[in-house]
């Protein structure tokens, strides 16, 4: 029997893709065909080629377009690639047909229409124009190396001021090349500066891609007139296409290997033009005093420490310049003018700087040592530089520092000192101190004792407080745990109230007060018994030793003698004085009574 | 009118020196006189002479940051730089903080040929700015003050709130107080220094004369002693190591509490 579900399912299926066929046959029927022509440039050299590319979208020819005949002109087909895309439902496809161009003679061309034929329609691409220039005309020379790769060098001013420093920057075109090396700057009369790594870049020149390599350095004019910075040199390898192979990979991943080794490498020495340059000599007029020829713009900070010194102490000047210029030429301000102090060489050191090194910070640290206590403040400071964007002398300035110089610390120099070890007797020598003099006044005088830390009562006197604090402690919980266990607080109470009970006692036993004696006998034992058997005293009578005691397992012995006094007050307060002479026989046994209720178990 | 005896100056104040010596210790009298006599001995360029007046007086056994720094001064002159610097520390001990007594044991010690360079200790600048005793009643004032805290938050316990931020800022006091008296009792009580007295002293590498020749330190050369044995330390120099030296070519630095 056949499955007639089965069989069902498999009808719908069949329906299905014809109808998903169907579909896209009608999608790709109902799009017109269309053909559309393109060059990959619109500019070219003679005997340098282009690619024309034939698209042919919708439709597929029978055979390659046959390629347009143009005078001076070589069209040679180069092949063809396909494509096929089905997106959303909606299928293409496309047939790529190149032809390589080729001029002979420069001059602008036109490209006429290519027909296509597809099926019985016939296609027509549009009209396309080649501009075919000759070598000068694009700017290069002859050379085939720079067509491929050459240097420019970029300075920003053709004026510039001696010691000014100037931003240089040397720059690689290349379509290709590998083993790069460092370029050199050349420039007599110039100071260059280290080369930076450089930063990459694409840029197109005419028609042409390249590869744009910034190396950045600076230049110091180091003499006056007018001179050629440059050239730049550079060296590395390129590759030089094979004749008649299209030199361009779009999908190599590194630009300076883009040719595989389809081409032939060759190393060559890149070099740029030189740029001249005038420099102008620092004016002459109104130079100020001290000027050490520093050439930008800067700013600065001073400090002096310590102000208050004895004579013959170092006091340091920590001066602060930053700015723009030769940092590494920066020089600190000149005190050669500076009297009564022994002044020492500056250190310099350049701090935070840009890469170049013409931007920062340069510190100096001057000694200087006052040699008399008449000097009052330390003399004001200047510094003074050339400013090349306003073309004039610049000064900055710090005012006097006011001094405290004591006379006491040193005496003048002694010149026997390290005679022979200082080879330059025209350099400062180093301060030669004395010791201080002697002190007129003795002081109060003290008994050499032992240090504190090695006398007993000082390592007691350590411990106090931490036995105060210790006991202070134990006494606040013992206080706390009172207040918060009123039993335990009974307890203690009762204990009171029973020592001081059996004094009475005894006093009343002496006194023969038998009523009173009596009393306190049965008092106490209400207290004690109360305290024992958790109930209040007033509550307490002889019935509790059998009601209470008995049961929480207090020996017969102890309730019998507890009976017995029980009795013996009751027996008093009903036939008063007729026990007097018990009494002092009494206290004992009371007091025994009341010791071993005190220290009994019971249960519960 | 003449005096009936003309001496020189130098040798009055011997004579007084002299008459004086005897009963020295006796009062802050006569220290104040042999104290003068040192002075004046000094002024005069009799350098020894003065420093035995002033050591007459610390042989009484009442003393001064003055004294000591007068008497490092008088051995500082006679060329005894070793002296000069065991005295100067004295005075430091006990007067931590006059500049004058640190500018002289820093020229002293500048002055010291064959001495280990000095690192510069940034925690012993700080510390020693107090002398010992100092240091023990400032810990004995923190330590009272703290407890005093404590012992007000168990009497008053609803001051506890109020006291927990003094109590903490003297725990940190306390916990730094102690690690400054701590550095200070270390380097007084628990190192042994000594300082080389003796022009050259030869450190060697057994305790005794025969043994092979370590190092040499000069005079003022402060050592560090490791152990004792008979007539032989055991001293450590920061650049070469340790070695025997004889004690008699070192004085060894007593503990002051200043």
């Amino acid at each position: 029997m056949r499955n007639f579900g089965a069989s069902a399912s498999r009808g719908v299926w069949r329906v299905a893709v014809l109808a998903l066929l169907a579909v896209s046959l009608s999608a790709l029927r109902g799009r017109a065909a269309t053909v559309t022509a393109s060059l990959d440039r619109d500019a070219t050299t003679v005997g340098d080629s282009v690619t024309l590319m034939l698209v042919v979208e919708g439709g597929s020819p029978d055979a390659p377009p046959p390629p347009p005949r143009v005078a001076n002109l070589a069209i040679d087909y180069a092949g063809q690639s396909s494509q096929f895309t089905f997106s959303n439902g909606v299928s293409s496809s496309s047939v790529t047909y190149n032809y390589q161009v080729r001029a002979a003679r420069p001059g602008t061309y036109t490209i006429p229409p290519i027909t296509v034929t597809i099926g019985n329609a016939a296609l027509t691409s549009q009209r396309l124009t080649l501009r075919v220039l000759t070598a000068e005309q694009t700017g290069g020379d002859a050379d085939p190396v720079h067509k491929i790769a050459f240097v420019k060098l970029v300075v920003p001013r053709s004026e510039v001021y001696l010691g000014e420093v100037v931003p240089v920057e040397i720059q690689l075109y290349a379509q290709n090349g590998r083993n790069l090396q460092m370029p050199q700057l050349h420039g007599d009369g110039f100071t260059v500066s280290k080369v930076l790594q450089p930063t990459q870049t694409k840029t197109q020149v005419g028609n042409v891609v390249f590869n744009l390599l910034e190396f950045k350095t600076a230049a110091t004019a180091v003499k006056a007139g007018t001179l050629p910075l440059g050239p730049a040199e550079l060296g590395l390898e390129i590759n030089f296409p094979q004749p008649g192979r299209r030199n361009r990979d779009p999908f190599s991943g590194d630009p300076f290997d883009i040719f595989g080794d389809r081409g032939q490498w060759r190393a060559v020495t890149l070099s740029s033009e030189a740029t001249n340059l005038t420099i102008l000599p620092l004016p002459t007029a109104n130079v100020p005093r001290g000027f050490g020829g520093a050439v930008g713009k800067f700013a600065w900070q001073v400090s002096v420490s310590p102000t208050n010194v004895a004579v013959g102490d170092p006091i340091t000047l920590k001066i602060q310049i930053v700015g723009r210029g030769s940092l590494d030429s920066l020089a600190a301000p000149s005190l050669s003018d500076w009297h009564d102090f022994k002044v020492y060489p500056p250190t310099g050191k350049i701090g935070q700087v840009d890469p170049l090194g013409i931007e920062g910070t340069k510190s100096f640290e001057q000694v200087v040592v006052p040699e008399n206590a008449e000097v009052k403040e330390l003399p004001a400071l200047t510094f003074s530089y050339f400013d090349p964007e306003l073309k004039s002398y610049a000064t900055l300035s710090a005012p006097a520092t006011p001094l405290i110089v004591r006379p006491t610390a040193s005496l003048p120099a002694q010149p026997a000192v390290a005679e022979n070890s200082n080879p330059n007797p025209d350099a400062p020598a180093p301060p030669t101190r004395d010791i201080v003099h002697i002190k007129a006044s003795l002081g109060a005088l003290t008994p050499l004792r032992p240090v504190l830390v090695q006398q007993g009562w000082f390592l007691t006197l350590q411990g106090l407080p931490l036995a105060v604090w210790l006991s202070v402690a134990v006494w606040r919980r013992r206080a706390e745990r009172l207040a918060n266990n009123p039993r335990w607080r009974r307890r203690r109470q009762v204990s009171q109230l029973v020592r001081t009970g059996l004094a009475e006692l005894r006093v009343q036993a002496e006194r023969r007060q038998a009523a009173e004696f009596h009393a306190t006998v049965f008092r106490l034992l209400q207290e004690q018994l109360g305290e024992r058997l958790d109930l209040p005293a007033s509550a307490i009578t002889e019935a509790a030793l059998e009601e209470r005691l008995r049961p929480g397992g207090a020996p017969v012995a102890l309730i019998d003698r507890l009976h017995r006094l029980f009795q013996s007050c009751n027996q008093a307060r009903y036939a008063e004085g007729g026990l007097d002479h018990e009494l002092a026989e009494l206290t004992p046994e009371v007091e025994a009574a009341l010791n071993e209720l005190r220290e009994v178990e019971l249960k519960g | 009118m003449k005096p009936a005896f003309n001496l020189p100056v130098g040798l009055r104040l011997c004579l007084l020196l002299m008459a004086t010596a005897p009963r020295v210790g006796r009062g802050a009298e006569d220290s104040g006189k042999t104290f003068e006599a040192g002075n004046l001995l000094y002024e005069k360029g009799n350098y020894r002479e003065a420093a035995k007046a002033y050591e007459a007086i610390a042989q009484s056994g009442r003393v001064s940051p003055v004294l000591y720094f007068n008497l490092g001064n008088a051995w500082f002159k006679t060329g005894q730089i070793g002296r000069a610097i065991f005295n100067y520390r004295l005075a430091e001990q006990l007067a931590p903080r006059d500049p004058d007594v640190r500018a002289n044991l820093q020229f002293a010690r500048e002055s010291v040929e064959n001495g280990a360079g000095r690192k510069r200790d940034r925690l012993r600048e700080w510390t020693n700015r107090l002398t010992l005793n100092e240091w023990a009643a400032l810990l004995t004032a923190v330590n009272w003050g703290w407890f005093s805290l404590l012992l007000a938050g168990q009497f008053r316990p609803a001051w506890k709130p109020a006291l927990s931020g003094p109590i903490r800022v003297g725990a940190l006091l306390g916990v730094a107080t102690v690690a400054g008296f701590g550095v200070v009792w270390h380097d007084r009580l628990q190192v042994n220094q000594v300082v080389v007295v003796a022009r050259e002293a030869i450190v060697r590498y057994g305790p005794f004369e025969e043994a092979q020749s370590f190092f040499a330190v000069g005079d003022g050369c402060e050592l560090r002693v490791l152990q004792r044995k008979d007539e032989w330390l055991e001293v450590s120099d920061r650049t070469h190591g340790s070695g025997w030296l004889q004690r008699k070519q070192v004085i060894e630095l007593p503990a002051l509490g200043g």
